[in-house]
């Protein structure tokens, strides 16, 4: 009976600003039912058995107060800011404002062509997906048009903070025309640990034929952040989708990808590279569909995990009746750096086509000390050793990355992180 | 330049070394050779400071300094080398910022300049040439997909680029087909000067003719059970053990 009054109070928590918005009034009161049926999940619930999000939520006392929003001290070109998951502010160069169009998530309905779309997130039966139906009030839209000269550069730079414990539904949309093309950059960071913060986003991708998103994310939260995410795509004939997610700071972090490779000749690409120390706790989960014959997908989780860590990993692979020569791999590889650090791998295949390439790989172990002494007896020290073998490690992950920048900051996360004596 | 006095050595308990006593001068090259399990690779392990052993009893001094008290990385900082008896792959670390890494930290160790970007180069080119090691596999990862002589080859070229005092070459010659040990060998003597000296570790007298040793040391039981000059490895070659191993035991 307690999980039946933290349901109701999660709810309440959420609801309690929510306001319509044109375009997701059914959306809304369709999630709103279906959310009185499915329970607020537990650790005995098979996808959530190693994240315990209920100690969390219970400690979470949200007041209502939310803090103004907070504008960047200064602006980059071609950046979008957003605080507490709501836009802030887009400084986009004048040259790019004619293919890129960027607005709040409550002016939607301006932008015509969503109109026709089904929604990724109104099939789902997750319980949080449905919350986050039922309850966003905040969150950004982007509009790519095809014709643009060049690949647009993008970045989106999150901060949260909030002087009260808050919990929140943020919504996001990626709309890419047919042969269009964007690399996003996104950081999250949070600058204050006094009070908590429950983020729960959706964000959805959509990609027409022959486009291609990059899409390069890296949460660096506080231990007082807990960051649901759920991030759906539908990717459509010669589209390519690239998604690679890096997690480095504290807290509890579960995100959740959905590909749906729905026409031939799709492509989906997904990394995480998780760098875990103190009690953080990371949980990747992936359902890649494949539901057209001839798509392939690529996933590659890396873990490097210390202290009392945990990293977890549950990688659905799903091969349709029909959907023949799909090409499917799958590899989960884990590093643990002491004894009572942990990482847990499930890898499921799902398949229902006679025609398929499909592999999955998935091992866990410690650094070779072997290699370490070796590196010493050349004069190197022990801590230069650890992180030449780490980089090495993480190395995959940076040639996926497609950018230097971003990679760099990887780079300086794991040599901040794991640095030894 | 290496006094090793009364060195008792175990490994998870075992006793190895079981008493070894051995002067290095400048200049010169010492060889081991004992049979199996007498205590060779221990030896080596022991110098170069790898964790697994336990000195239970006895001293290295290397050059004034207690070899002891100093971590794996202090000792190839003061010039101590290891080549390895089975070189180890470090797959996505790549060979040229292994070694850059292992020559700029031993330099600040040494208290030198670091080195700039071409005369780096221009070092590794050299070292390069010296062992007639391919260029290709700079841009490889450490030893990952090396042969054999390769892996040994590429062991000399890090001891010519870190220009080590005392050089321990632990069984260089296993694995080694005759060219591969005339070059490796060649690149030691290249390297031989009176300021430096050699340790080498060998099963075989082979490797002997190729870097003719000062001193040969017969290791049996972790000990040092009878020293010669290079004749006492051709007379191993011809006798085997047996008569040194009969000797020994009997006196014991």
């Amino acid at each position: 009976m307690e999980n039946t009054s933290l349901k109701s109070r999660v709810e309440d928590q959420f609801m309690h600003s929510v306001f319509a918005i044109e375009g997701f009034e059914q959306l809304r009161s369709v999630s709103k039912d279906s959310l009185k049926f499915i329970k607020l999940p537990d650790v005995k619930t098979e996808d959530w058995k190693y994240t315990n999000l209920h100690s969390f939520l219970e400690s979470l006392n949200p007041n209502g107060n939310e803090s103004e929003i907070q504008h960047p001290d200064s602006l980059r070109p071609n950046t979008i800011y957003v605080h507490n998951g709501r836009l802030v502010q887009s400084n986009m160069d004048s040259e790019w404002i004619e293919w890129i169009k960027v607005t709040s998530i409550d002016q939607f309905s301006k932008l015509a062509s969503f109109r026709q779309i089904e929604s990724l997130s109104e099939k789902s039966s997750d319980y949080f997906v449905l919350l986050n139906n039922a309850s966003f009030n905040r969150g950004w839209v982007i509009y790519v048009k095809s014709g643009a000269p060049d690949v647009f550069n993008l970045r989106i730079e999150y901060t949260w903070s909030n002087p009260s414990d808050i919990a929140l539904s943020s919504r996001n949309m990626i709309y890419m025309e047919a042969g269009s093309g964007m690399h996003i950059t996104e950081t999250h960071r949070s600058d204050q640990d006094e009070s908590k913060i429950f983020i729960n986003q959706v964000t959805e991708c959509y990609l027409e034929k022959q486009s291609e998103l990059v899409f390069n994310r890296m949460q660096e939260l506080k231990k007082s952040v807990c960051a649901l995410t759920h991030t759906f795509s539908s990717v459509a004939a010669n589209a390519r989708f690239e998604l690679n997610n890096v997690i480095g700071g504290e807290g509890i972090i579960r995100n959740n990808f959905i590909m749906n490779l729905n026409e031939e000749e799709a492509y989906a690409g997904l990394t995480g590279l998780n760098l875990l120390t103190a009690d953080q706790h990371a949980d990747s989960w992936v359902q890649m569909n494949h539901f057209s014959p001839n798509c392939s997908s690529d996933q590659l989780f890396k873990s490097i995990v210390n202290d009392q860590a945990t990293a977890v990993f549950t990688g659905r692979i799903y091969v349709a009746r029909g959907a023949q020569k799909t090409n499917a791999y799958q590899s989960c590889r884990s590093i643990v750096l002491s004894e009572e650090a942990k990482a847990f791998a499930r890898p499921q295949l799902e398949i229902y086509a006679d025609d398929v390439k499909c592999s999955h790989g998935a091992t866990t172990g410690k650094l070779n000390e072997e290699a370490i002494f070796y590196m010493q007896a050349r004069g190197i020290s022990k801590s230069t050793a650890q992180r030449l073998m780490l980089l090495a490690f993480a190395s995959d992950i940076f040639t996926k990355i497609h950018d230097d920048v971003f990679c760099e900051l990887v780079e300086e996360i794991i040599e901040s992180k794991f640095s030894i004596e | 330049m290496l006094t090793i006095k009364n060195l008792h050595a175990s490994i998870e308990g075992k006793e190895i070394l079981r008493g070894l006593n051995l002067e290095v001068k400048p200049g010169e090259v010492h060889a081991i050779m004992g049979p199996n399990g007498s205590g060779k690779s221990t030896l080596a392990s022991v110098l170069a400071g790898r964790e697994e052993y336990e000195v239970t009893k006895g001293d290295v001094f290397f050059n004034g300094k207690n070899l002891l008290e100093l971590a794996p990385e202090e000792r190839a900082g003061e010039g101590v080398f290891l080549a390895f008896q089975y070189p180890v792959e470090i797959p996505g670390v790549s060979m040229m910022n292994f070694i850059k890494t292992a020559v700029q930290e031993i330099r600040e160790y040494r208290k030198l300049e670091p080195l700039d970007a071409k005369a780096f180069l221009a070092l590794v080119k050299e070292k390069q040439a010296l062992v007639e090691l391919d260029k290709k596999l700079a841009n490889r990862s450490v030893n990952e997909g090396f042969s054999g002589g390769e892996k040994k080859r590429n062991e000399i070229f890090q001891m010519a680029m870190l220009e080590p005092r005392l050089a321990v070459l632990d069984e260089t010659d296993s694995g080694l087909d005759i060219d591969a040990l005339r070059i490796v060998a060649n690149g030691v003597n290249k390297l031989r000067s009176k300021d430096n000296a050699f340790l080498v570790i060998t099963h075989y007298q082979r490797l002997l003719d190729y870097i003719v040793p000062d001193y040969v040391h017969v290791l049996y039981k972790g000990q040092i059970v009878k020293t010669g000059d290079k004749n006492l490895a051709l007379e191993l070659e011809e006798k085997g053990y047996d008569w040194i191993k009969e000797q020994v035991d009997v006196l014991s």
